[in-house]
Formats: structure tokens, C-alpha cells, sequence
């Protein structure tokens, strides 16, 4: 990289706005970067879209479990599919679980677990009552049905 | 960055900061990051929240259970619904109160009933409506008779229709859908009036979706959603 010939001739490339580049780039995709698990952004369900809701996610519950729905009406929960029938005691478990986990952690009080449900826009109506049931039936309290954001229309 | 070549004693010692290392590892991180990379969606939702079944002291059967938006507080008791279905048994009429504050959309959808093949993905289908399709809109208003129905949107006369047009028919009948809920939620007593919306088992979820948007859109603080009648 250096130069030969006489005196102190210096021939080197300056990698100066080169490094500059390179650290905004990592900079950016360390800042934008959305590490979230396949269950609660799974590509396979296309979600169905809303007009009139703008307000982000509500991040506020302690915990949340999620439930996606696919276009034939099958429930995938942990990269798996479930059988309808063995819904409310998944569910069950979920919620006796995040609670022991805040019980652990020092957290004192009722455990706010949230249900969200991603179904599929083709997915039918009573499968998704369904769900809600089971989740109705297990103790639940709130949910989330999860929508895309009709940016066009807005 | 760069040391420059020095020269101290005669003998040429060179003070350089060797950046390689550290280019590698950046780029590696650059690298790393670029297959990660999963622009976030832009999900929102609807929230709500899930009203318990009647308690064990009441009488067989079990009422039919609602669904609903309604934000409420932690230290309400919760809610027992017993509103009836929408095909109200003969004797059993709604309540009073239900009747007045209660307005109920029905969507009913295009089925196996109505002797249509069932819509495969990527098939096309020579009639308008695929199944799942909504065909009908109507409104049980508040303050109205249970059996007086209000259309929004009814059933086209026979006419060689394309696929699609169900779709479409179903976003067209959106807008006076929502003139009618505006003047509702306006008018006396509007404030009080709660909405239940009563889809076909059938029905798609995005429909579904589209007809709760509607009645956000209206401003209604209540919304349900009810059982389905019957599953396929």
C-alpha cells in the first residue's frame, strides 16, 4: 500500500470516510433491528387491515401470549400447530407460567397477561370466536386482535 | 486514524494503528445486521375485553356469551351477559333496555347453504360472491322491534356478476353503513347506544375487521361481537 521512491512519500488510502460509513450503517441497523420471536410476526398470516386505528402497540401489559390463526382456520402457536380442543389448556399453562415467572422476579399484585390474536385475513369468523372463547374460558381477561395499519387510506 | 511512518533514531521505527482487525469486525457486524434485518410491521389493534360467562348459580342453558371493547375497570364486577341470540326463541323477546340501546348489525355471508361450491385459493368462480363473502347488511336499530330490520345492503336480483364483486358491493354498502351509525351515535341517546355486531359463522375475519373499523369509525365506546349461530 505504500509507495516506493525517494523521500516520505506517503501513498495510503484514507479509510477514514470509508470507517464513517461502515459505523452508521451498524448504527442504524442496531437501532432499527426488531429481534421478535416467529410467533408474533409470523409471514404466513396476513393480517387483516384497519382504517381507523393509528395508535401503536399497547405495550403496557406485564406479559402477553400469542395466538395466531392461519387462512385454513389452524391455530400455530410456537412454530406448531394446535389443536383446537388443546387451546384452553395451552393457554392455561401459559398464564400459570408467566405468573410464576413475575412471582420470581419480585413482582407483587395481579400479573396483566394479555392475549393477542393474529388471524389471518381469510381465516372465518367462528374460528376466531373460538379462540377468544378458549381464551375466555381459561381465565383471560383482555385481548388484542392484532391489524395492519391501512397507511393508504388513512 | 493512521500513524505516519517516524523517524526517530536513524532506524525507521514505524507507529501505524493497525485498523484491520477492526474493519473485519465491522463489517462482520455490518453483515450480521444486514440478514437480520426484518423492517417492523406496521401492526396496530384492537383491544378489548372478555366478558366471563354467567356464573355457576344460574339456570341451564348457559347464555350465549359476547365478546366485547367496553373499557372497563379493574374493580367492576364482571359483566354476565344474557342477551339472546339474534334468531330470538319465540317466547323470548329482548328486553326493554336492550331494545332501546342496543343496535345489532347482522352480517350474514355467502355459505354452502346458499349452494355454492366452496372457494378454493387462486379459483376463480363464475358468481360474484366467494364463500365467506358478506351478502346482506341489515340493522336492528335501538328502540325498534327485534324482528324490524333495517337493510343497509340486501341481496342483488340475479345477474351474471364477476368474482370479485361481492368484495366490492360490501365496500360500496360501507359508506351509508356509516352515515346511518353517525346519525345514531348523534341523535338522542346516542351516547348509551351499544353495538353488537352478529357475523355469520362463515364470515372472513377481514370483514369482520372492516365492519368493527366502521363502528370505531362512528365513535361507538361499546362494541361486542356475538357467538356465532351455528358453525359449518
Amino acid at each position: 500500500m505504500h509507495g516506493g521512491g525517494d523521500g516520505d512519500d506517503n501513498l495510503e488510502i484514507n479509510l477514514t470516510p470509508l470507517l464513517d460509513v461502515v459505523l452508521q450503517l451498524i448504527m442504524f441497523f442496531m437501532i432499527t433491528v426488531n429481534f421478535v420471536a416467529r410467533e408474533q410476526f409470523n409471514k404466513a398470516i396476513e393480517l387483516p387491515k384497519s382504517q381507523s386505528i393509528t395508535a401503536p402497540i399497547d405495550q403496557g401489559p406485564d406479559n402477553f401470549v400469542y395466538l395466531n390463526v392461519d387462512k385454513d382456520g389452524k391455530l400455530q402457536v410456537r412454530d406448531s400447530t394446535l389443536a383446537p380442543d388443546k387451546l384452553q389448556g395451552y393457554v392455561e399453562r401459559e398464564r400459570k407460567t408467566l405468573e410464576r415467572t413475575a412471582q420470581l422476579i419480585g413482582k407483587t399484585g395481579p400479573i396483566n397477561i394479555v392475549i393477542v390474536l393474529r388471524a389471518d385475513k381469510d381465516a372465518r369468523y367462528h374460528q376466531v370466536w373460538d379462540a377468544l372463547k378458549a381464551c375466555m374460558d381459561a381465565g383471560y381477561e383482555r385481548w388484542q386482535l392484532r391489524v395492519l395499519k391501512d397507511v393508504a387510506k388513512q | 486514524m493512521l500513524g505516519k511512518k517516524t523517524d526517530t533514531s536513524g532506524e525507521g521505527v514505524q507507529l501505524s494503528l493497525v485498523i484491520t482487525p477492526f474493519l473485519d469486525v465491522a463489517f462482520q457486524l455490518m453483515a450480521f445486521f444486514v440478514m437480520v434485518y426484518n423492517p417492523a410491521p406496521t401492526e396496530t389493534h384492537f383491544d378489548g375485553k372478555l366478558l366471563p360467562y354467567a356464573k355457576a348459580d344460574k339456570p341451564p342453558p348457559p347464555p350465549t356469551p359476547k365478546i366485547g371493547n367496553k373499557d372497563k375497570k379493574d374493580d367492576e364486577p364482571p359483566k354476565i351477559d344474557e342477551e339472546p341470540k339474534i334468531e330470538a326463541p319465540k317466547d323470548k323477546e329482548p328486553d326493554e333496555k336492550e331494545l332501546k340501546t342496543n343496535l345489532r348489525i347482522i352480517i350474514k355471508a355467502v355459505g354452502e347453504a346458499d349452494g355454492l361450491p366452496k372457494a378454493k385459493e387462486k379459483e376463480e368462480v363464475d358468481i360474484g360472491f366467494r364463500d365467506g363473502e358478506p351478502k346482506e347488511i341489515t340493522l336492528h336499530l335501538p328502540g325498534v322491534a327485534q324482528r324490524e330490520a333495517t337493510a343497509i345492503w340486501v341481496p342483488p336480483p340475479p345477474e351474471p356478476l364477476k368474482p370479485g364483486d361481492g368484495k366490492k358491493r360490501f365496500e360500496q354498502s360501507l359508506a351509508p353503513l356509516l352515515t346511518k351509525l353517525k346519525e345514531i351515535r348523534d341523535g338522542p341517546g346516542g351516547a348509551e347506544v351499544t353495538v353488537s355486531i352478529d357475523p355469520a359463522p362463515n364470515l372472513k375475519y377481514e370483514y369482520f375487521i372492516r365492519m368493527y373499523d366502521v363502528c370505531k369509525t362512528a365513535k361507538f365506546k361499546e362494541i361486542n361481537f356475538h357467538a356465532p349461530q351455528k358453525v359449518p
